[in-house]
């Protein structure tokens, strides 16, 4: 079987395809009558992992996640949460806690007897257990104020505690610092790693890319409801080719330049009107630089362009969407 | 584990507070309804009821009276339509303000949370009906006391206050069968659509057309089928005689209605996807 490569053409981590995956599905799809919520999505959760699940807005992740919770049927595919079919979830108990979308408790309860009255559905829970969950998401002292009365930050953590109550082995979390001022943002970011380092798998859906980066081991990228890009992190930022800036006299001449150099290919824009970014695979800024210098552009400056994940995304995305629309219309031109 | 769905169901009903609205707007009918017999005993004219020249001697308002009298003013619309509203919203309403889908994440088969509302929904109705009985008794016994039920069936019969009481209190048992059967339609709506006002609404909207249609002659041979035909089957037990095949009959029509809208209930609840 060929190797699973991501838009940009790298190899997805051999690791997601072990058998143990958190989560697995393979070709899920979810249609809403003419729209394509979801379409032949392949996505490997590994076991142990803090996993983003990235992608725009109406791109399919809540949707996905919709699948993996029950609360919606796939229309084709396959989806499996802890090596069980989602059909048969419900054989996994409190195994699995999830936080779908914005929290939602019954507001005439306190914290407490929502709490309470969501764990009697997943199994018998001890009180202790309650006062627990409670605590790591620093809602002991308001637990008996009813949750009408809460801000959307204090339901958010109380959304995160329903999720955590059954110890479950997998949390999934629809944006969970969604709405959170950065104290809270800070919270939920050190309350989900140190749950990754207690062995649970969380698998999140967010659109804070600095979040992300800053804690989650592996990501994907979805758009128009499929997988674009999947991996680890680092190693996705790492495999991508890294740009550089260069500050010339001529950036018209010096795109000449590039273009017209030996293969591998060269990609390279300007930005402004003294300065091209440049990036190619297996050639640093060293080599760039010369290839330049020996084109007779003068060089002034040489910045290495950190790559981000902010602009991993934006570039897999918005390549997704290019592909998409010159396959459109590849399709227009063919039935024309 | 398998009853926590309906423990958690009844805890969400009774810890609302339109949950004991509800019981108060009952209770504030039953103290009218005292209060007007009240005066109108004074003036009552039983000689124009029976359609001949009569002398009655004693009370002819009783606890038992009154009990029975609440059942007409309170069963045909108030009391459906408060079902209508507390049911109606034990799904739509969930769906509405996003609990639902916490709800349906908890490792519990879709068709267990629908029994747990249903019967929760049951539990209402019976709940608010024999209250309903309860406090007409209550109140009736401080006002006029107790005694015989008189009984105007286009005669007029007397029954000592122990087979008046069964009367009343079978009268009962079949009111709260025909508010299960007006539970079971509010819950069918509820699942299929997504907001609790809507469904409430709906629910009320079928019985008054039932009603019209029932009440129109041309309709008369459709008029046995519906439901509003046989939810004042509580009222066969306040005749003179009680006609047991007419009870039998009509609490069969109940129980088949509300089979039908379990029926799709379950299959719209259990098929449908959680998209709000």
């Amino acid at each position: 079987m060929a190797a699973e490569t991501d838009v940009a053409g790298h190899p997805v981590d051999e690791a997601l395809e072990a058998d143990d995956a958190a989560i697995r599905t393979r070709g899920l799809s979810k249609r809403y009558g003419r729209v394509r919520a979801v379409d032949g999505l392949d996505l490997t959760v590994p076991r142990g992992s803090l996993f983003g699940f990235l992608g725009p807005n109406g791109a399919g992740k809540s949707t996905t996640i919709r699948m993996l919770t029950g609360l919606v049927r796939p229309t084709a595919g396959e989806a499996s949460v802890l090596g069980v079919p989602v059909a048969r979830r419900l054989t996994l108990g409190g195994r699995v806690g999830a936080l779908v979308e914005q929290p939602a408790f019954y507001a005439h309860l306190s914290a407490w007897q929502n709490l309470s009255l969501l764990a009697s559905l997943s199994g018998p829970t001890a009180r202790k257990r309650l006062e627990e969950v409670l605590a790591v998401v620093g809602l002991t002292a308001v637990a008996r104020r009813r949750v009408g009365t809460y801000s959307h930050g204090m339901r958010q953590r109380l959304g995160i505690a329903q999720a955590l109550v059954p110890r479950p082995e997998l949390l999934i979390l629809d944006e969970p610092a969604s709405g959170l001022d950065p104290e809270g943002m800070a919270e939920v970011r050190e309350l989900l790693t140190s749950l990754r380092d207690d062995g649970l798998t969380i698998f999140l859906s967010s659109h804070m890319l600095a979040e992300v980066e800053q804690t989650c081991t592996h990501v994907a990228v979805v758009a128009r409801g499929q997988v674009v890009a999947q991996g680890e992190t680092g190693g996705m930022l790492r495999g991508a080719a890294p740009g550089t800036r260069f500050v010339v006299d001529d950036p018209g001449r010096a795109l000449e330049v590039l273009a017209a150099a030996e293969p591998p290919a060269i990609e390279a824009e300007a930005v402004d009107e003294r300065t091209v970014e440049a990036r190619a695979k297996g050639r640093d800024a060293a080599e760039l630089n010369a290839i330049l210098v020996r084109g007779g552009v003068r060089v002034s400056e040489v910045t290495p362009v950190r790559r981000t994940l902010e602009s991993f995304y934006l570039e897999t995305v918005s390549n997704a969407v290019e592909e998409a629309a010159g396959t459109a219309g590849t399709s227009g031109r063919a039935g024309a | 584990m398998r009853l926590a769905p309906l423990r958690a169901e009844l805890t969400k009903l009774y810890r609302q507070r339109i949950t004991y609205a509800s019981f108060v707007v009952v209770l504030a009918l039953v103290g009218l309804v005292t209060w007007g017999s009240h005066h109108e005993a004074r003036h009552l004219d039983v000689s124009q009821r029976v359609g001949s020249e009569f002398v009655v001697a004693g009370r002819t308002i009783t606890a038992l009276f009154v009990a029975r009298a609440v059942m007409e003013v309170a069963l045909v619309v108030l009391v459906p339509m408060l079902i209508a509203v507390v049911v109606g919203a034990l799904i739509a309403g969930e769906r509405q303000n996003g609990t639902l889908r916490t709800l349906l994440t908890r490792p519990q088969p879709r068709l267990r949370v629908l029994a747990a509302k249903l019967l929760t929904g049951w539990s209402f109705a019976a709940s608010v009906t024999v209250f309903l009985g309860l406090s007409a008794l209550a109140i009736g016994q401080l006002v006029f006391g107790w005694g015989d039920l008189v009984i105007f069936d286009g005669g007029l019969t007397v029954l000592d206050p122990h087979t008046g009481l069964m009367r009343v209190a079978e009268g009962y048992a079949l009111a709260v069968a025909s508010m299960c059967s007006v539970a079971a339609l509010a819950l069918m709506m509820s699942a299929i659509f997504d907001n609790s006002m809507a469904a409430a609404g709906l629910t009320v909207a079928v019985l008054i057309v039932m009603g019209i249609v029932g009440q129109m002659p041309y309709f008369e041979h459709v008029k046995p089928y519906l439901l509003t035909a046989h939810l004042r089957v509580y009222s066969e037990m306040f005749a003179a005689t009680v006609d047991r095949a007419a009870v039998l009959t009509s609490a069969g029509y109940l129980a088949a209605y509300t089979a039908l809208t379990t029926a799709v209930a379950m299959i719209v609840f259990d098929r449908r996807d959680v998209t709000c």
